[in-house]
């Protein structure tokens, strides 16, 4: 070392003398780690049940709250930690990087929606790293231990873990300030890898281990069994019939289909998820698709992605396993988000590859979807665009008449797959009015729904309320400009999350899957008059006595 | 001789507004630079129209008390914001200053009705969400 370098002393007691104070007030001097963390109603989702952590085996099961002095941490829990991040750091190269990498740039400071809804500093994803790469400079990196100070290293305390835990589940893993980070961090990478690392030492949300319990259990978040999931569907069937005079007749665990055909489990059980569904069955009847749906994989959606990478692999398994059983040629997957997150950027190596499917083709124009040829999975959306394209679908975007819309990009839809035209291309061609959000909140910088990566608990709604702020209000800019009363969406969280969040902000503005609106929109064979869209709702002017031809 | 606080405000509308809009977001964590607060201004500004003009108040007052009430603070602080207005007014009478008072002491009673109306608003949210989530299943119990 040159002779002119300043030792660690000297050079620690010329950062103290210089470095900037930010702090002020009862905090003045002290250090942004020593900013309170404070649980009160409405900003914690409460803990995974004793009995949901036994059935999937998590450690540490027990009764607590946020709000409890006392977290009832297992003993040596600060090793389990320490030997936690040790692993994930050799085994993840992306966490070693991003613990790295950082430049306090501060570009994607104000891009979370957490921070602009809650102007918290430790919302800024900068920050929100921050907290777990002080940990990583103290335990993993000599230099940095011996330059505490300098370095910004602390020690790993239990009030470290509740500051993990306040934060890292005000992150919904959107990667809006991954768009603008020049170095590429990905904050949702780190938010997966707290997340993994709380759980470790029983520090969770029942939010999203009761549905990971339940996928693991029946196939699907909610916990429906085989019988109910085929029920639910036959009664939306009934539903059709009633409206459309047209009987759809989806198959249920049939081998030798061409397609198995995946979706959330909310469209099967949920309000409004279930009129995206009956949208799905219109279409697969209007083509003739040969497909069949799972009772066993009968869930897109993957909690496990909340959890760990080893719970996100086991429940992503039985998509492959199940179009293996099947002898199908290829999967289609519904409207989902984090759904694709999985599929698109992680199940192929997770549990691929799938030798056994074929490279999707659509069977009825014949394209070769060579984007999904290692997954062997296709998004609806872009299948839809295909078939419109082609013109193989008899398409009245008047029946949608009744309806002013925008469109919401999902995040993982948007960002994790690039995929921001062909769901506006099928919604342009089944609806007459459509306007943008403005540019900064729609398309790879959309606004998460605030609800995202397992946030959606009710106990939490003041938050999503905040964190989903900057999404209403660029829905609020288009219903004052445009009159824009429908939202429509790609992903399931998001036809869960964003009615209460619109009922909340934009009274008056209702929520649309896009394959919702593709059915009401479709001219089936043999129908019998529509005057009532999906939502028995009244089209304009397809009323008694109008002429819809 | 004084002006009524009406007159008073619609003379100085930008410079109280500032005044009133800074106060606010000052109980933000976020201060004046966030998206909450621009929202602020802006619900701000139409209150002090509808003030100054005599027109109907609940819909500006709504959309404010909308933003106050899921914000990290206690009612009392959150609808302490609408007596920032009270200094800002000046040049008033020991009458105008009364009325003026008086009158945002009526606002403030009203905001807080609108304001229980959005808590209201979350709880009942919370109910229909579930229910929504569980709407096969009670639309099979209902059949």
């Amino acid at each position: 070392m040159s002779k002119y370098a300043l030792k660690p002393d000297e050079l620690k007691k010329e950062f103290e003398q210089k470095k900037p104070r930010i702090l002020k007030g009862d905090l003045a001097g002290k250090e942004w780690w020593d900013l309170p963390v404070e649980f009160r109603d409405g900003n914690w989702c409460f803990p995974g049940k004793p009995e949901v952590l036994e059935e999937i085996g998590l450690p540490n099961p027990r009764k607590w709250a946020a709000t409890d002095e006392d977290w009832k941490l297992p003993a040596g829990w600060e090793n389990t930690i320490r030997d936690g991040m040790k692993s994930r750091l050799k085994r993840f190269r992306s966490f070693k990087l991003f613990m790295d990498t950082c430049v306090r740039c501060g570009a994607c400071a104000d891009k979370c929606h957490f921070f602009l809804g809650t102007g918290d500093p430790k919302n800024m994803p900068v920050l929100r790293a921050e907290l777990i790469r002080s940990v990583y400079r103290n335990d993993f990196t000599l230099l940095s231990k011996l330059l505490k100070s300098f370095s910004g290293s602390r020690t790993l305390t239990p009030e470290v873990i509740k500051e993990w835990h306040m934060y890292f589940n005000q992150c919904t893993e959107c990667r809006r300030c991954s768009v603008f980070c020049p170095m590429g961090i990905d904050t949702a990478e780190i938010t997966m890898m707290a997340r993994e690392l709380l759980n470790l030492i029983g520090v969770n949300n029942n939010w999203i281990l009761a549905p990971v319990a339940n996928c693991n259990r029946t196939g699907n978040h909610l916990g429906i069994e085989p019988h109910t999931f085929e029920q639910n569907i036959m009664s939306l069937v009934d539903d059709i019939e009633e409206l459309t005079g047209v009987t759809v007749n989806p198959t249920f665990n049939r081998k030798g289909a061409e397609i198995l055909f995946i979706t959330p489990s909310g469209d099967v059980f949920g309000d409004p998820g279930v009129y995206t569904m009956m949208g799905y069955l219109l279409l697969f009847h209007h083509i003739g698709l040969d497909y069949t749906i799972s009772t066993y994989a009968s869930e897109g959606g993957n909690f496990g992605m909340f959890t760990s990478n080893e719970m996100m692999k086991k429940l992503n398994a039985k998509m492959y396993h199940e179009a293996k059983r099947l002898g199908v040629k290829w999967i289609l997957g519904g409207e989902c988000g984090h759904m694709w997150r999985v599929v698109h950027q992680y199940m192929e190596t997770m549990n691929g590859p799938a030798d056994f499917l074929e490279e999707p083709v659509s069977p009825i124009t014949g394209t070769k979807f060579t984007n999904a040829k290692s997954t062997r999975m296709v998004h609806i959306a872009e299948f839809t665009a295909d078939l419109i394209k082609h013109g193989k679908l008899r398409l009245d975007p008047k029946r949608n008449d009744h309806l002013r819309t925008t469109f919401h990009d999902s995040c993982n839809i948007a960002r994790g797959m690039g995929m921001f035209d062909e769901p506006r291309y099928v919604l342009n061609k089944v609806c007459n009015v459509f306007h943008e959000m403005p540019e900064n909140t729609i398309r790879e910088q959309t606004f998460c729904c605030g609800s995202g990566s397992g946030l959606n608990a009710e106990e939490f709604m003041d938050m999503r309320m905040r964190g989903g702020f900057p999404r209403a209000n660029a829905v609020s800019y288009v219903r004052e400009k445009h009159k824009v009363d429908s939202l429509v969406t790609i992903c399931a969280i998001d036809r869960a999350s964003l009615p209460t969040l619109m009922r909340y902000w934009n009274p008056g503005v209702n929520v649309y899957g896009l394959h919702e609106l593709v059915g009401n929109a479709l001219v089936m064979e043999g129908e019998k008059k529509r005057t009532e869209d999906l939502r028995e709702d009244p089209m304009a002017g397809f009323g008694e006595g109008a002429d819809d031809e | 001789m004084t002006k009524a606080w009406e007159q008073a405000l619609r003379d100085n509308r930008q410079s109280v507004l500032d005044g009133w809009s800074a106060g606010a977001s000052s109980l933000l964590s976020g201060g004046t630079s966030s998206p909450v607060s621009e929202a602020l201004t802006v619900e701000l500004g139409r209150l002090l129209d509808a003030m100054v003009a005599g027109d109907p108040v609940d819909e500006p007052l709504s959309r404010l008390t909308r933003i106050m009430a899921v914000q990290d603070l206690p009612p009392s602080k959150s609808l302490s914001l609408l007596f920032g207005i009270v200094p800002l007014c000046g040049g008033l009478s020991a009458d105008a200053r009364d009325h003026f008072r008086a009158r945002v002491e009526e606002l403030a009673l009203q905001a807080f009705d609108s304001f229980m109306k959005h808590r209201e608003t979350i709880y009942q949210l919370k109910v229909d969400e579930g229910r929504r989530r569980m709407h096969m299943a009670l639309r099979r119990a209902e059949a």
